[in-house]
């Protein structure tokens, strides 16, 4: 809001003073001509920097928010990775363990 | 569902197609207050194209938006400001034209409506931008 009401006084006040002058000669005219310059090639330029800024901060942004959900995936993937092998262990231990028995079961009989 | 492209696509076009109209029906001859005449249609017909460019590609054009913005200012700002130009060449001479005081609020309420798009699109062709980056 302040930023607003400095600029509509900066406006009405470089009219004022382009409308004064532009009556005072030659000089006046290009003074006040210069002056309006100034004040459209400051609108603009400020106009161009403030939307540029806005795409860099958005581009930054999202570009850090896509990073931190690849990251997520990929360490989502790697959580579920881990699991399966955990899994695959166990099954292979009960299995290993299973065989063994199996094993004494089927062994001969004791001789004598 | 008809908002985004309306805004998107429609919002520019009209703006375009506004100012297209301008230059081809004006009976006093262009001005936008620091350029006349030749360079002022010059200067309406560069922001047409922004505009156009805007409508068809807003992703991939995306930051046009930001030349959009200045000429925005130099086109609507220019041509209000040429407005209270008149009203205070009109009051030194004695006969002030107060009725025109309408037309510097209409052009101010274009250049900020022109300039919030502006803003608000740059923002949402980056993170198309972003996207389509991540994606390929």
């Amino acid at each position: 809001m302040t930023g607003l009401a400095s600029t509509t006084v900066a406006v009405v006040a470089v009219i004022a003073v382009s409308e004064a002058i532009a009556d005072l000669g030659e000089l006046g005219t290009i003074a006040a001509d210069g002056s309006r310059l100034a004040l459209i090639a400051g609108g603009m330029l400020i106009a161009y920097r403030v939307t540029s800024k806005a795409h860099r901060e958005a581009v930054d942004l999202y570009r850090e928010a896509s990073a931190d959900a690849a990251a997520a995936l990929v360490r989502e993937r790697a959580e579920a990775a881990v699991n399966l092998a955990r899994e695959r262990e166990e099954w292979a231990r009960r299995e290993a363990s299973l065989l063994a028995q199996l094993h004494y079961l089927d062994r001969p009989p004791p001789s004598g | 569902m008809l908002e985004k492209p309306l805004i998107v696509r429609g919002f520019p076009l009209l703006s375009a197609v506004s100012l297209v109209l301008v230059v081809l029906t004006t009976e006093v001859g262009l001005n936008v207050w620091v350029l006349s005449g030749g360079p002022a249609v010059a200067a309406l017909a560069v922001y047409t194209v922004i505009l156009v460019g805007l409508a068809a590609a807003p992703t991939r054009l995306g930051q046009w938006h930001a030349a959009g913005a200045a000429f925005a200012v130099l086109v609507f700002g220019g041509r209000a400001l040429g407005f209270v130009s008149v009203i205070v060449d009109s009051a030194d001479a004695g006969d002030a034209r107060w009725n025109l005081i309408g037309a510097v609020a209409e052009r101010v309420v274009l250049l900020a409506s022109l300039l919030i798009w502006h803003r608000s699109q740059i923002v949402v062709a980056a993170k198309r931008q972003v996207r389509r980056l991540s994606v390929s």
